[in-house]
């Protein structure tokens, strides 16, 4: 990951060389932004089986402690940066106190209830005046170390930053015991609970961790949002995005979100240039049905269930990049995109066949247990 | 004085509304275990095939209920025949419907425009008449939803309560397998369940079609909203829901005049939030709960 990383990072400098359009970074960016988000939900609601829908809440909260701290109180915007993630994560382990000491509190109940936080928020964010007051911020460009590159180059490696931060984090906390603990509440708490597992403790810090990301990488969304209002940062699109990004790539392994996040955004983004996007939303949505009906279980998942599948659809991947090279039409987003799309459909077709010992078990969240 | 009365009673009445819009959410999360966001959806689509039949046919409405529980009903048979087909776990159906929900709404919005559309009050015989009592006034639209909402909640109380249909559906409510053994085909009866369900959608439909204006973004309003209601009243519990509905108006619209509009949401999704922390069940209880 962090050769990868490294390599990306060095990518904005490339286009004084080979002058591509400055959209491939605008394109990074977002990818980035979105891998951010997607992990960050992945270690509460992927990892323990919360589901939340709180998502939006938590990126909220850090773009408009940095629209308020940067953009109208005047602070530097790397001291409002720490704030804002800080802020974020106190509101996750606010929640989580709130939440995770009934222990009755179901797993449907808790999906609403951070829904709900994401409206208390919106509400207060369009009501208050020294947050928002119905007028909206507009950001500024903020003074920043030259080395950062021109300001796409600079948000682009910010966001580069998050992202690997958050992969990283997730990459421990599935390697930890931490981690296997949180795998455990997902499968069976009662159990996990017995064996030992600090129940409690394990859901405060998952959900403290996710907010501080989720907060964080909302910081920098902020600077390419450029002007602030509620409706548009506390919609239901990034919480809706981040659940189909997880589902799609699979939700136990750190490797799922980015897998989600790079189909999802890349084929939102061909959807919108090439001007279907009226059709986005209703492709979106049927791809989250598609996937609980057929891949409950996510794509990464089915790759490592079936292996032969899983070079299939590299080989779909190449293919599809090579064909709509040859075609020539578009530019490389439209090979990468069409590239992703053949594999996945690899992926879809390749449904395992349903013997005995394959049936998934009656107990809602044990189904996925085999794999990981 | 007056002004909070009224504000009061004009709760009550968009309680009503909230009220039927929660039944069907509130028995098939309940009885079948299908968390079905969709079903706000299906509303908002019928609230427009009312908006539409109404405007270029000139009927009266209440008509379109024909038209439009029919429909309805065929959507939720489909939808819970797949469910069953794909064995789909509660958790599951809330993102199956969710999905279901993007779709639905986008294409509202492609169909009908995200711009404003309200029947014609000239071929709206109801939106324009007010009962007024002393100085209260109850809107017609409105209490015809109350009344609506009363009716088949009681109707779907006593089928549940007397009928083997009723008892069947609570049985497997409680548990699938030990009624599976007592000869309860679950398949058929959840069908036949859903299908109700989104019925009870169809006449909310209707009745929001001849209440107010209809625009694509609406049914988010409603997500927050009517899961409110839904899970105050206790999940599965229909008199419960109508009650929680009439609850939920009478806050918003006293706030609403006591402090701001926009705040109302606030208020009502605070109460949620202490709600769900303090009684999980619900005000009223859940279903079997008891």
């Amino acid at each position: 990951v962090l050769v990868v990383a490294a390599g990306l990072a060095f990518v904005p400098n490339l286009r004084d060389a080979t002058d591509f359009p400055v959209f491939y970074l605008v394109f990074g960016y977002f990818v980035f932004f979105w891998i951010a988000q997607a992990t960050s939900w992945n270690i509460l609601s992927g990892y323990t089986g919360y589901f939340s829908f709180g998502q939006g809440a938590f990126y909220g909260l850090g773009v408009y402690a940095v629209g308020d701290l940067f953009g109208r109180q005047g602070w530097n915007y790397f001291a409002a940066v720490p704030v804002a993630a800080a802020l974020s994560a106190l509101l996750g382990t606010a929640v989580g106190a709130l939440a995770f000491r009934l222990g009755s509190l179901r797993g449907e109940i808790f999906a609403l209830l951070t829904l709900a936080v994401t409206f208390v928020l919106s509400t207060i964010a369009g009501l208050s005046n020294w947050v928002d007051g119905g007028q909206g911020i507009s950001i500024p460009i903020p003074s920043y170390p030259s080395f950062l590159g021109d300001f796409q180059s600079m948000i682009y490696r910010l966001a580069l930053a998050v992202a690997v931060l958050a992969v990283l984090a997730a990459i421990l906390i599935q390697g930890s015991r931490f981690g296997a603990g949180l795998f455990a509440i997902r499968d069976e708490e009662g159990v996990a609970e017995e064996l030992g597992v600090p129940t409690f403790r394990s859901k405060m810090i998952a959900i403290t961790v996710t907010g501080f990301l989720g907060g964080l990488s909302g910081a920098v969304a902020a600077l390419q949002i450029g002007y602030l209002t509620p409706d548009v940062v506390f919609s239901l699109n990034v919480p809706l995005l981040v659940i189909v990004m997880c589902v799609l790539g699979g939700r136990r392994h750190w490797l799922g979100p980015v897998i989600g996040a790079l189909l999802i955004y890349s084929l939102q983004d061909r959807l919108a240039s090439s001007g279907h996007d009226r059709w986005a939303q209703v492709v979106l949505g049927a791809i989250l049905v598609v996937v609980i009906l057929f891949v409950p279980e996510g794509l990464y998942a089915r790759m490592q269930a079936r292996p032969r599948q899983a070079l299939l659809a590299g080989a779909a991947l190449a293919l599809g990049m090579l064909v709509a090279g040859l075609v020539g039409r578009g530019d490389a987003t439209d090979w990468l995109s069409t590239g992703l799309a053949a594999a996945t459909a690899v992926l879809l077709v390749s449904r395992p066949k349903r013997t005995g010992a394959r049936r998934r078990p009656a107990s809602p969240r044990a189904g996925e247990a085999g794999v990981s | 004085m007056t002004t909070y009365v009224q504000a009061a009673v004009s709760g009550v009445m968009v309680g009503g509304l909230y009220a039927i819009m929660a039944l069907g959410l509130s028995l098939s999360w309940g009885l079948l275990k299908v968390i079905n966001l969709a079903h706000l959806a299906l509303i908002l689509a019928s609230g427009y095939v009312t908006y539409q039949l109404t405007s270029s046919t000139g009927l009266d409405p209440l008509l379109s209920v024909f038209v439009v529980v029919p429909a309805l009903l065929v959507v939720g048979v489909a939808v819970q025949w797949v469910i069953e087909r794909f064995d789909v776990d509660e958790l599951n159906t809330l993102l199956l419907s969710f999905g279901l929900f993007i779709i639905a709404i986008r294409l509202l919005n492609n169909i009908w425009s995200a711009d404003f559309k309200r029947i014609d009050d000239t071929k709206n015989p109801y939106a324009t008449h007010s009962l007024l009592l002393g100085d209260i006034a109850f809107p017609v639209p409105q209490l015809l939803a109350l009344g609506a909402a009363v009716v088949i909640a009681v109707a779907a109380f006593v089928v549940l309560r007397y009928t083997y249909f009723g008892k069947a559906l609570r049985a497997l409510a409680y548990d699938r397998e030990v009624a599976a053994a007592f000869g309860v085909d679950h398949r058929r009866i959840g069908i036949v369940a859903a299908g109700i369900g989104t019925a009870m959608g169809g006449i909310a439909g209707v009745l929001i079609g001849i209440n107010q204006s209809l625009f694509p973004q609406l049914a988010y309003e409603w997500v927050g909203l009517i899961f409110t209601v839904v899970i105050l009243g206790g999940i599965g519990n229909l008199l419960g829901a109508v009650a929680a509905g009439v609850l939920i108006g009478v806050i918003s619209s006293v706030v609403g005049v006591a402090w701001t509009h926009q705040g109302a949401p606030l208020v009502t999704f605070l109460v949620l939030i202490v709600a769900l922390l303090l009684r999980p069940n619900g005000l009223f209880g859940r279903l079997g709960a008891s």
